[in-house]
């Protein structure tokens, strides 16, 4: 790839968006086994490796959501803010997020509905801004647990959030991703997300975000926004060679 | 196609999303004369997700040339009313021959997986922006989500024919593939004898050429003029439309494929 050719403009700034939120867990068993730290170091590693998608960076803002210590948290994706987050969108170019700790229980229905919150609004301000989106949101889980209630019981409310989900993604307004690591209850996140569930195992986050990473830059490529949710997930799929790397990491 | 002599040249570069995962460009660009009189253009976006959608986009904008000459073998029309409903008897012409090579290669494929008609047309789905040349007449015909750049002497570049706007909610792209194409047919003619210049983009370009806030609509801005005045020099090389079309600053707008099909008259 060569440099443009200097007596032709350069390409106009960008126009669109790409929508990207991680919702996280940082419950009290992402402090096993140095699960948090590892999660960390994923994170700022991630960095790096997006910016290889060179649109999905000039396109791209991300937020980022956690549940667990602290409850639910929007965290700012600059790690700049440290309370109430003011844009919890910011463009990919200065995702640089703070150490992120663990601890309490896991109010992943909460975390999900959250993110879901400043995504519309989101949307709503580019929307009267007159910006337009490149393609859907797309939006990652990323649990090692199940979801509870405040006291730290299991909880099947996740089964009311599903059909908002459902048809989130039938109106062509989200792509939803349920990414479990370890001791992840995939019932939980095959209702979630019956397309685009995926038992990790023992994959490490790393790895983990390389497949957000390989989706992301599949939605952003444009072509997407043709097809509707399930084709979207299993070209996702086959793209990314989940099943086959499922065999070697799970 | 009388004095001033015009320029015409194709450029078209693979997406960095379709590098990354070791697909081929299935974009596609023709430029050809005609009889003379008149030259041809044509650009066809081959859909992403389709597996024969690069055969489709190079059989789409051949079917259309050889409509073209057909066409025009019977004379040139006098009036932009008679352009543009030749380019709705070329559009049509077009599609049968392209319907005709589709049943052949569908015919072709393998008997094992053979299943739904429609489904087995779609594996060729592409886009066609074609544009018949011919001042003062510049006429068109499009089915997808090309757009098109007319550049006149004194009043610059115009966006004649738009992309689509908002595309995460948008509705499908119709294809020439689609059982929805006949509607979504756009055809359209200029007729100014101060033309300058034509650029007919697939929308791998759209982020990296216009300007506007989307929602509201897409412009060109000023500085596309460039394209036109710079390749109106013979002694510039065709490939420097590649270069820049496949330069790491258009990379940065999109993962798609990028392809122009351009004319320019020669100062």
């Amino acid at each position: 790839m060569s440099g443009p050719v200097d007596a032709l403009p350069p390409a106009q700034p960008a126009k669109s968006r790409i929508l990207i939120t991680l919702v996280v867990d940082t419950s009290s068993s992402m402090s096993h086994l140095g699960r948090i730290d590892e999660l960390n170091a994923a994170l700022h590693g991630w960095r790096r490796q997006i910016s290889a998608y060179t649109h999905v960076m000039r396109m791209g803002e991300i937020a980022l959501v956690t549940f667990g210590n602290g409850h639910v948290r929007v965290i700012d994706p600059r790690g700049k803010e440290s309370g109430a987050v003011g844009q919890p969108f910011v463009p990919m170019t200065d995702f640089d997020p703070p150490r992120l700790e663990a601890g309490g229980v896991t109010p992943m229905v909460e975390g999900i509905q959250q993110a879901l919150d400043i995504l519309g609004t989101r949307k709503q301000q580019l929307r009267s801004s007159g910006i337009p989106l490149a393609n859907r949101p797309l939006m990652y889980l990323i649990t090692d647990g199940a979801p509870t209630d405040d006291q730290g019981r299991l909880t099947d409310r996740w089964r009311d959030l599903a059909p908002v989900l459902r048809k989130q993604e039938e109106g062509r307004h989200l792509l939803f991703f349920a990414l479990g690591v370890r001791e992840a209850d995939h019932e939980v996140l095959r209702g979630l997300a019956p397309e685009s569930a995926y038992n990790l195992g023992e994959m490490e986050f790393s790895k983990v975000l390389q497949l957000v990473s390989a989706s992301t830059e599949k939605v952003a490529a444009g072509t997407a926004r043709n097809q509707g949710a399930s084709e979207i997930y299993q070209q996702v799929d086959q793209h990314m060679q989940m099943r086959e790397w499922l065999g070697h990491h799970g | 196609m009388g004095e001033p002599a015009w320029r015409f040249l194709t450029a078209s570069v693979t997406g960095p999303s379709h590098v990354l995962e070791g697909r081929p460009n299935q974009d596609a660009a023709l430029s050809a004369g005609i009889d003379g009189r008149a030259h041809f253009l044509a650009v066809a976006d081959g859909a992403g997700s389709r597996p024969r959608s690069r055969e489709g986009a190079q059989q789409l904008v051949k079917s259309a040339y050889a409509a073209a000459r057909a066409q025009l073998g019977q004379g040139h029309p006098a009036t932009p009313h008679e352009w543009k409903r030749l380019m709705r008897v070329l559009a049509g012409d077009c599609l049968r021959r392209f319907d005709d090579w589709l049943a052949r290669r569908v015919r072709e494929l393998p008997a094992r997986g053979r299943g739904d008609p429609v489904v087995l047309r779609s594996q060729f789905a592409a886009t066609l922006l074609a544009a018949v040349i011919a001042p003062p007449f510049v006429s068109y015909l499009n089915i997808g989500d090309g757009f098109l750049i007319v550049e006149r002497a004194g009043g610059g570049a115009q966006l004649v024919l738009p992309p689509p706007t908002n595309r995460s909610d948008a509705g499908e792209t119709v294809f020439a593939t689609s059982l929805r194409r006949a509607e979504a047919l756009e055809v359209g003619v200029v007729l100014d004898g101060r033309v300058n210049g034509v650029a007919l983009c697939t929308d791998g370009l759209t982020e990296a050429l216009l300007a506007g806030d989307g929602s509201a609509g897409y412009d060109a801005p000023d500085t596309l003029g460039a394209y036109f005045s710079y390749f109106a020099d013979p002694a510039v090389p065709p490939e420097q439309l590649a270069k820049q079309l496949g330069s790491e600053d258009f990379a940065g707008t999109s993962g798609d494929d990028k392809t122009m099909a351009l004319a320019v008259r020669l100062r």
